[in-house]
């Protein structure tokens, strides 16, 4: 009984001690700049390339120090699950700071790059990099790779250069077998109208990692999106959750149809099936025949890509 | 019949002896809480420096806009309606010019202030007979931003000078009332100046809506600035308490809309072509708020520093307000 009374006693002054202690004892680490308690990582890049050299060592910033550098556009990061930032300058005819994104996924690389990309750019061939006034940015695997001129006119002809450069160091990605923006037809599609949404596409909890553009099929316009489940069975289960919530928020005309489902909600048509893994869509009809017209082009499509696959 | 011993109730003794136990813990527990609480956070105030204010006398509640193309010839219209640099810096002046050089980005993308409108108010004051010197203490590499955004080329191309930060630099100082009462601050350019001019670039911020006139004085701050975006509001009226500055050019000449307060896009970036100059940075502010299609209203700072009477964010109503085409 004497003795638990004393441990009572003990307890919290063991306690107070600790505290006092810990506290004449602070680690450096917790308390130092950010900057200076992160060693330094990322791709290790030769300190030429071609005719190009950096001229000031690399940064790196993890998601959680990303703001030291992005203030503000960091938010944009995040939703394609931005995983760190590289940071260099590059000084050969111009001069140009390197960003090089790596995110959680290749298509959070391919959604940056969609969202950064200004209304004038031009893509080059592959549709993999596109071209602005002192800005160039392309995606390959999970990275993002974005450049910014130090001059706005800095000549573009060093940027489609350097960019090929840069890309050629970037680690071999393993690429999805199915490119989901591929699978949308550059046919067709209504200029810079192809976006990528993370999550909650079109208001549907259940839309999430879908690409999406704007066609024209017959003088009436309409939105086709895809995306790639991990299997049938998950594709399935998408499409039939999209239908519960098309319904359950008022909805109406639904029509189950084979592997997929049509209806009509504020005045606009909208069609949802998949293949496979594949789910795709159509929405924004102004009419049933539109929803038609243009769900026979998209069908074709697919099934082409997918033809052509094998 | 029982004692109280006997029947497990307390006794007095005993009831005292546990009161003055659970004194003791809660009075040990609250002497090392207040003994760690906010430990080495603020230097005690009675070391801390106190800065002057900066104003000219008899020049309260100015401000003139200027609106055209020419960054140069905006600083000079604006200013002109003030009644010219002269009013404000005399011969032998030191004068303490600070921009918004926040970030290594180039000038283009509109988070730093304008190079061009920079290098005119740089030269506006030697040209009065002053001496001039340019100073931040940047987010990013100092040496780096003030290469990249093109401010070192512009102060040193009019006449002027480069502070960098540096450790020595450094010291306590009383700052505000709301958040920080002491903070250490960039002090040895501060005691140097007889005269302070703030040159912000006008842009939205992800945390407070805007980085303006008020906002721009975080570049004085040292150590551990970033814990304030937690109460960023009353730290920039805290700000807006510390510094009394002679004059505020705001650089409209293009605006950072979106993403602020980096950017990173041409597409963030709008021609402005405005610039306001005058002595009330409440007021600016909330001017410069329209022009980044944000409401005054709707900035809390703004009303901090408006009713701490640090200006007035109805610049319409000032007693000097004037507007000018170039």
């Amino acid at each position: 009984m004497r003795l638990a009374r004393l441990g009572l006693w003990l307890l919290p002054a063991g306690i107070a001690a600790v505290v006092m202690w810990r506290g004449a004892r602070v680690d450096p680490a917790f308390v130092a700049p950010p900057g200076e308690a992160a060693a330094p990582s990322g791709l290790a890049f030769p300190e030429a390339i071609g005719a190009w050299r950096t001229t000031t060592p690399h940064e790196w910033f993890p998601r959680e120090r990303i703001y030291e550098k992005i203030d503000g556009r960091d938010v944009l990061f995040f939703q394609y699950g931005v995983q760190s930032l590289q940071f260099a300058t590059w000084e050969g005819g111009s001069s140009w700071d390197m960003y090089l994104y790596t995110m959680g996924a290749p298509a959070g690389a391919r959604g940056a790059w969609l969202a950064e990309k200004p209304a004038t750019a031009q893509l080059d061939d592959t549709g993999t990099a596109w071209f602005a006034p002192g800005a160039a940015a392309a995606y390959h695997g999970h990275y993002y790779l974005s450049l910014s001129a130090a001059q706005p006119d800095a000549s573009i002809m060093d940027a489609t250069n350097l960019l090929a450069l840069l890309c050629a160091q970037l680690p071999v990605a393993a690429i999805a077998t199915h490119d989901p923006a591929a699978l949308l037809p550059r046919d067709g599609m209504r200029e810079n109208s192809l976006e990528f949404i993370p999550r909650e596409a079109f208001g549907f909890d259940t839309l999430d990692n879908i690409h999406a553009a704007g066609y024209s099929v017959g003088g009436h316009d309409a939105v086709w999106f895809v995306a790639v489940a991990s299997d049938h069975t998950a594709a399935a289960g998408l499409v039939a959750r999209y239908a519960e919530e098309f319904t359950r928020f008022g909805g109406s005309q639904a029509v189950n149809h084979a592997d997929g489902f049509s209806g009509v909600m504020f005045d606009a048509w909208e069609m949802i099936a998949h293949t496979n893994e594949i789910v795709f869509g159509v929405r924004e009809a102004d009419s049933y025949d539109t929803l038609t017209q243009h769900w026979e082009r998209v069908l074709q499509h697919i099934q082409r890509a997918l033809r052509d696959e094998k | 019949m029982k004692s109280e011993r006997d029947t497990g109730a307390l006794t007095r003794r005993e009831l005292l002896k546990r009161t003055a136990g659970a004194v003791a813990l809660v009075t040990l527990a609250g002497g090392a809480g207040w003994f760690f609480h906010n430990r080495r956070l603020a230097p005690p105030p009675r070391d801390a420096a106190t800065i002057a204010s900066f104003a000219v006398p008899d020049t309260r509640g100015m401000v003139a806009v200027a609106r055209g193309t020419q960054p140069a010839a905006l600083v000079a219209a604006a200013l002109a309606e003030l009644g010219g640099i002269k009013r404000f810096i005399k011969p032998g002046d030191r004068v303490l010019i600070k921009p918004n050089c926040a970030f290594d980005r180039p000038p283009h993308l509109g988070a730093t202030t304008s190079p061009d409108v920079l290098a005119e108010v740089v030269r506006q004051c030697t040209a009065a007979g002053a001496e001039v010197r340019v100073t931040d203490n940047p987010i990013n590499n100092a040496e780096g931003c003030f290469a990249k955004t093109g401010l070192r080329a512009a102060t040193e191309r009019a006449g002027g000078s480069v502070w960098l930060p540096a450790p020595g630099m450094f010291g306590a100082a009383r700052v505000g009332t709301l958040k920080i009462p002491t903070w250490d601050v960039m002090l040895a350019p501060l005691l140097w100046a007889t005269k302070l001019i703030g040159v912000p670039a006008a842009k939205t911020h992800n945390l407070c809506h805007v980085s303006l006139a008020m906002k721009n004085w975080y570049g004085f701050l040292g150590h551990g600035r970033a814990r304030m975006h937690q109460a960023i509001h009353e730290v920039i009226a805290d700000l807006a308490t510390f510094i009394t500055p002679t004059l505020v050019i705001m650089d409209g000449t293009r605006l950072l809309l979106r993403n602020g307060p980096t950017g990173g896009s041409v597409a963030d970036v709008a021609p402005g072509n405005v610039v306001a100059a005058g002595t009330d940075q409440v007021a600016l502010d909330a001017l410069a708020c329209t022009w980044l299609n944000v409401r005054p209203d709707d900035v809390e700072f703004i009303h901090l520093a408006a009713q701490l009477k640090l200006g007035s964010p109805d610049w319409h109503a000032l007693p000097h307000f004037k507007e000018v085409t170039v």
